[in-house]
């Protein structure tokens, strides 16, 4: 074993700048408080509720070029205010840029009420409350879905039971074949999938009723332990003295620990059904006992996935291609990660305006 | 006598006081289970018959764990040996080692006062320096390779070791509460809620046995991040690419971590462990909640158990609520399509104006929806 050879001017030099950039860094930490830290502060109006659920309607930011309204649909285990994260780091105002009428579905913070909630309630309840009060609203038969990875699963669902209801289908980061990742070949891929193959979830379920948050969010943390809690001693301190890049790391921090708990039951199905028995891709997923065949999805597909996604590898989203039933299929590959395709400043100016380019030729 | 020996004597003498103290342990054990063991020809008299063995075999564990920490004391100290020469030459160690610090004390900062003084620039000083810390360091570091091999696999016996103890150890106590369960009730006891506390108290102490071989197995990737860390340093270093900076050398140790603690999170091993713990985990907190629910039910308060009941059917009664809203609505849909086949003045206007007051029940789904802002028509 070799000592590092660290040279002593180079260590001073490296501790000198880190004792600088701390105490400019402390300096500016320290006039920031929590309401400093906002997410999704593009102005929308709440158009419509049902219990916890909230559906958004965001102001438009140009003149409309898409008539088709388009409705994100965000996962239940983490909060959309990613999608907003901030105005230079938004999805959702890149897409407001591009003449888009966007809506968003909050699917809130369920409470032990909730711990009954199904698939079904959320596809055939909720969200399809949300597509019947747009469609009243603008007077059309059908919207544009864009779902979110989880939220992509339902849109995909619900595309599948009522195809009527669905002008075209934007999927993202989205699973489909949940054991597509024993096939990677990248280690890091698909641990969500092994992890979950192995748990007991009908004992969580009944042990917890809604499955904690935090729960959920200790699992994705151990997708890279180490990196995971090194970031404050090296990506915090690259950031600290520079404040816009501080407030970024400070709302993705922020965002990262805000983690509804999963409805008991919904929880249950998106474990054992999907990710342990994985009947989706298999024609056998039942939300509700209405069964999800993929070949009943007949709208134009758009499928956008991240080519170092290590939450929902490659692989797992892209075994759609052979199972719907539209001829108007298309993939998008974007570079970054599961968060980073949303957030980061490499697909600001693609990811968006890629989507909207797709929804205009099928307006 | 030497300080090594002293250690030495020191290390045997506990152990032996270990092993003395887990024999009274399961004697006294041994003589509470006998006390409350169930007659024979009962069923639980399997347990009965194990008792007077378990004690003498967790004895046994228990100084395989002990001798195990001897040999883990000795080790460290043999790791010291080879690191600093010669204790055999009648050398103590500790003045060995405290004739290394002061020599190298004098070297490095001896040259560096020279360097401040113009004596040696500043690249020499750097060269001697490094090559001063090599010399030194090297013999210890390549003696700290095979001792943390041998960590790992006293680590390794010693987890082993405890594991064992632990689940024959604690399966006796289990044993001794069961038979205090299944003795006839007194009054007002209620057996019910014994049996919820019992099965929580297993099924915890069954999770403390995994608990310990979790830990166990987090240990070891520990050792292992250690090993990869310092083959990673030793190959760069032979690459001419050696790490330089603060950063670098943080990012490798990131590195190796996140690598070894992935291979540990995707083994057959780790993953059953930690499926039967979290099992043993989440049973525990399930008979907690029941023992709970009864004590609560006794007082006449309402239970988890209720509530959860009271939302299920909730959550039940809204879907067929909702399902008959779909059935209304499919029916005035099909009742205004046959109106308008069949035109007729009057009953048309009519039939239109009582869609419209339809309209807004069959879109909303039931009494919690409602339409908070009503969005422009575009």
């Amino acid at each position: 074993m070799i000592p590092p050879g660290i040279r002593p001017d180079t260590l001073a030099s490296e501790l000198l700048e880190l004792n600088r950039a701390l105490g400019a860094g402390l300096a500016k930490v320290g006039q920031i408080r929590e309401q400093d830290v906002q997410l999704a502060q593009t102005p929308k109006d709440l158009v419509h509720s049902e219990d916890r659920m909230q559906l958004f309607r965001f102001r438009p930011l140009a003149e409309r070029r898409v008539a088709t309204p388009v409705l994100i649909v965000y996962s239940l285990v983490s909060r959309h205010t990613m999608t907003d994260l901030q105005e230079d780091r938004s999805m959702v105002r890149k897409l407001l840029a591009q003449g888009l009428d966007v809506y968003l579905v909050d699917w809130g913070y369920p409470m032990p009420v909730d711990r009954w909630l199904t698939t079904d309630d959320y596809i055939s309840g909720y969200l399809d409350g949300c597509v019947e009060h747009i469609c009243a609203a603008h007077g059309v038969d059908a919207v544009n879905l864009l779902g979110i990875c989880q939220g992509g699963v339902l849109s995909l669902c619900y595309a599948a039971l009522e195809p009527r209801r669905v002008k075209n289908l934007t999927l993202t980061m989205t699973p489909v074949d949940f054991h597509a990742d024993r096939d990677e070949d990248n280690r890091e891929f698909g641990f969500i999938n092994l992890w979950q193959r192995y748990m007991d979830v009908d004992l969580l379920v009944d042990a917890f009723g809604n499955v904690p948050g935090d729960f959920m969010a200790w699992v994705f943390s151990e997708t890279r332990p180490l990196a995971n809690v090194a970031k404050y001693a090296t990506s915090l301190l690259d950031v600290i003295d520079d404040e816009n890049r501080l407030m970024y790391f400070l709302r993705m921090e922020k965002w990262i620990s805000d983690n509804p708990d999963f409805a008991g039951e919904a929880c249950r199905e998106w474990m054992k059904d999907l990710y342990q028995e994985n009947r989706l891709i298999r024609g056998e997923f039942a939300p509700g006992g209405r069964r999800v065949k993929l070949s009943e999805i007949t709208m134009p597909v758009l499928n956008v996935y991240a080519d170092n996604d290590h939450l929902v590898p490659p692989r797992t989203t892209r075994a759609l291609a052979e199972h719907v039933g539209t001829a108007d299929y298309t993939e998008l590959a974007l570079p970054g990660g599961h968060i980073g395709v949303y957030v980061g400043s490499r697909t600001q100016n693609t990811f968006a305006p890629a989507i909207a380019d797709w929804l205009r030729e099928r307006d | 006598m030497s300080t090594n020996e002293d250690w030495q004597t020191a290390v045997g003498r506990w152990s032996g006081a270990q092993r003395e103290l887990w024999h009274a342990w399961s004697h006294l054990l041994r003589e509470g289970a006998r006390a409350v063991a169930p007659r024979s020809g009962d069923p639980t008299a399997d347990a009965a018959d194990a008792g007077p063995d378990a004690p003498d075999a967790l004895t046994a564990r228990m100084s395989d764990g002990a001798n195990a920490l001897h040999a883990l004391a000795r080790l460290s100290l043999e790791t010291w040996r080879a690191a600093f020469a010669a204790p055999g030459a009648g050398e103590d160690w500790p003045e060995r080692m405290h004739d290394h610090a002061r020599r190298w004390m004098d070297q490095t900062f001896g040259a560096a006062l020279g360097a401040l003084q113009g004596e040696i620039d500043a690249d020499e000083q750097w060269r001697r320096w490094v090559a001063q810390l090599q010399g030194l360091g090297l013999p210890f570091l390549g003696a700290l390779e095979p001792s943390q091999r041998a960590f790992g696999g006293a680590l390794d016996a010693l987890g082993s070791s405890w594991q064992d103890t632990l689940r024959d150890g604690w399966d006796v106590m289990p044993r001794v509460l069961d038979g205090l369960a299944q003795a006839p009730s007194l009054g007002t006891a209620k057996p019910e809620l014994q049996r919820k506390i019992l099965e929580g108290f297993n099924a915890w102490s069954a999770s403390q046995v995994l608990n310990h071989e979790y830990q166990a197995l987090r240990a070891k990737a520990w050792v292992e991040v250690v090993h990869r860390a310092a083959r990673e340093l030793a190959e760069r270093a032979h690459r001419d690419e050696p790490v330089q900076t603060l950063r670098e050398w943080m990012m490798l140790w990131i590195g190796a971590g996140d690598d070894v603690l992935m291979d540990l999170y995707r083994s057959q091993e780790y993953l059953r462990v930690q499926r039967e713990l979290m099992a043993q985990t989440l049973t525990a907190r399930v008979r907690l909640q029941e023992a709970r629910d009864l004590v609560l039910a006794a007082y006449n308060l309402p239970t988890r158990g209720e509530l959860d009941d009271a939302y299920r059917v909730i959550h039940e009664l809204r879907r067929e609520v909702r399902a008959l809203k779909r059935t209304v609505a499919s029916l005035d849909h099909a009742d205004a399509d046959g109106r308008q086949r069949a035109p007729a003045k009057g009953p048309a206007r009519a039939s239109k104006a009582r869609r419209a007051r339809r309209k807004p029940a069959a879109r909303g789904r039931g009494d919690a929806a409602k339409r908070v802002d009503e969005a422009p028509k575009n």
